[in-house]
């Protein structure tokens, strides 16, 4: 048996992105411990979309480095990324499901694309992976038959599929109703422990915030202003925090 | 006129990071001007919006053609493109080739007939078909029914993150999206194309020899006399630019749509127009190169 690895998963450092004259990401910090939830707050605009966008190589930052496991991501080519685009997981805001394939299939497609496994092992993987979302008996039906919830679990599903060891949900309760809500965090929360993978959370709602958080990283200004766990965020003397946790009725 | 050279220079992609933005799905720098100028970017600003346009196509003509021979190779993404750009237009091509055809004849019998000489009639149809008609008809549905539907296809995949989904799970989206159906296009149109010249051929003998009484022997002598092959394999080397132009217009116009479903909409709107425009001005060019060409070598 090894010792835990206590590095952490991703660590990103001094990070900065302009859109022009807008300055979004001024040489942010943050590391996201391996295992945890990790969950970034913060207020609308403040960039943690952008954040999350950067991470996952869907852009690439003006300047700065994010390592993934030791090693750095930023001005990696478009090959050179791949692999690290197989061991990360996204789940979007709109699920972004293709509307084209079933449940099924949507889960399936990782799996196609990138494994060698033959359609009976796609078959049970994928199923296996539904059951465990509770999203079985809909596996036959398209994106559009099913309800928002039911596609955030198909998204997570498929974000899954393929081992993955960080998976990045970008405001996963918003736009569901409180007990939906509520079940897509005991979701993510019982994700990253049965299935061992690191999270990273970016949300609005600090209840949700609570309930799921091992770490919690606050966003302001592009930079992270407070950074640990949710208990100690109560006490955290930044005003800014303050004033949005009062917000935020707490 | 530094800084418009400069800027010239940005905005067709000479820089080093240009293939970061296609990879973000976004090809025209953000930034706005801080230049005090206005006046100056009045009048350069058309002319740096055209050229953008000519360099974000140029990289994608570029990017396709590098993915189009790296592996993986997505067979049933090529087959099911070919089946719905191909198949899926054999109804509205032989309908419109027909009609073509038979209009056509119906105009020359009676034009030709002046002087004489109808029975040049199916030799000179044959040449405008095969040269002409049949691959610029052909591409023309084809970018009417086909290539609006791949606009609007891309440019919603883009709407709602399907394409970042597809860079998520490590799948290059020019390879697995556009280079299908590119590739589809280029080989699917020249078939159309065949497909349109029997059909017009059949039309037009229809209406010249059922209808008007022309002499059906003579008819079919003088297609097969002043018909040459070269006269279809250049018509068939057309139909293949005009199939790749189609599909890299709709692909570009989708793959970059912004702005939601209205986006979308423009987007479908400007790759039918743009096609369109495109596909009759490369007739002309490609005919003029052909035309010399053939000269000079014959
Ligand atoms: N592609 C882009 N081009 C220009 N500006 C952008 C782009 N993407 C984001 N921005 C800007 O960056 C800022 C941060 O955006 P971002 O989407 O990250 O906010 P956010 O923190 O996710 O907000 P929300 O909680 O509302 O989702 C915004 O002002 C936005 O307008
Ligand atoms: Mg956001």
């Amino acid at each position: 048996m090894t010792a835990p690895d206590e590095t952490p998963l991703l660590r990103v450092t001094a990070l900065h992105k302009h859109f022009g004259a807008l300055h979004v990401l001024r040489g942010l910090d943050l590391e996201v411990p391996r295992g945890e939830v990790t969950v970034v707050l913060g207020g609308s605009g403040t960039g943690k979309s952008v954040l999350m966008r950067q991470i996952a190589s869907l852009d690439t930052p003006d300047s700065g480095s994010i390592t993934f496991d030791g090693q750095e991501l930023v001005g990696l080519g478009e090959r050179e990324l791949l692999p690290f685009r197989r061991r990360m997981g996204m789940v979007f805001q709109g699920s972004a499901l293709f509307d084209s394939l079933t449940v099924f299939e949507n889960v399936a497609f990782p799996l196609r694309q990138h494994s060698d496994f033959g359609s009976a092992a796609i078959r049970e993987r994928v199923m296996t992976l539904l059951t465990a979302l509770e999203i079985a008996h809909a596996a036959k039906k398209l994106p559009s038959e099913i309800s928002g919830g039911m596609q955030k679990r198909t998204a997570i599903a498929r974000a899954l599929a393929l081992d993955t060891e960080l998976i990045i949900y970008d405001e996963p309760t918003s736009g569901l109703d409180p007990v939906v809500s509520r079940a897509v965090d005991d979701l993510i929360r019982k994700t990253s422990e049965d299935f061992n993978v690191t999270s990273l959370v970016v949300s609005h709602d600090i209840q949700s915030v609570l309930r799921i958080a091992q770490r919690v990283a606050y966003l302001h200004e592009g930079r992270v202003l407070f950074w640990g766990p949710p208990a100690d965020m109560l006490k955290s003397p930044a005003p800014q925090l303050t004033r949005y946790l009062e917000a935020a009725g707490m | 006129m530094v800084p418009f050279l400069a800027k010239l220079a940005q905005r067709l992609g000479l820089r080093r990071d240009e293939l970061a933005p296609i990879a973000a799905g976004d090809p025209v720098s953000s930034d706005t001007d801080s230049g005090s100028a206005s006046t100056h970017r009045f009048v350069t600003g058309p002319v740096l919006r055209a050229l953008e346009e000519v360099g974000i196509l140029a990289r994608l003509v570029g990017e396709t053609a590098r993915w189009t021979f790296r592996r993986p190779f997505h067979v049933p993404q090529l087959l099911e493109a070919m089946r719905f750009i191909g198949v899926g237009s054999i109804f509205i091509v032989g309908l419109t080739g027909l009609f073509v055809g038979m209009v056509f004849s119906l105009q020359l019998v009676d034009g030709f007939r002046l002087f004489g000489a109808e029975n040049m009639v199916g030799g000179v149809i044959g040449i405008a078909l095969a040269r002409e008609l049949a691959p610029v008809f052909s591409a023309l549905m084809v970018s009417a029914r086909a290539g609006s539907a791949m606009a609007t296809q891309l440019g919603s995949m883009r709407a709602t993150s399907q394409i970042d989904a597809l860079w998520s799970m490590a799948v290059q989206p020019v390879n697995f999206l556009i280079v299908p159906r590119v590739v589809a296009a280029t080989l699917m149109v020249p078939l159309l194309t065949i497909l349109f010249d029997l059909v017009g051929i059949f039309g037009a003998w229809l209406v010249g020899v059922k209808l008007l009484g022309l002499d059906p022997g003579i008819f079919v002598y003088r297609v097969r006399l002043l018909t040459d092959p070269s006269d279809v394999s250049q018509g068939l080397v057309k139909a293949a630019c005009f199939g790749f132009a189609l599909a890299i217009i709709a692909c570009r116009q989708g793959y970059f749509a912004r702005g939601g479903a209205q986006g979308v909409g423009e987007a479908t709107n400007r790759a039918v127009v743009q096609s369109a425009v495109a596909i009759l001005v490369l007739d002309y060019f490609i005919s003029d190169l052909v035309l010399t060409f053939t000269r000079s070598s014959g």
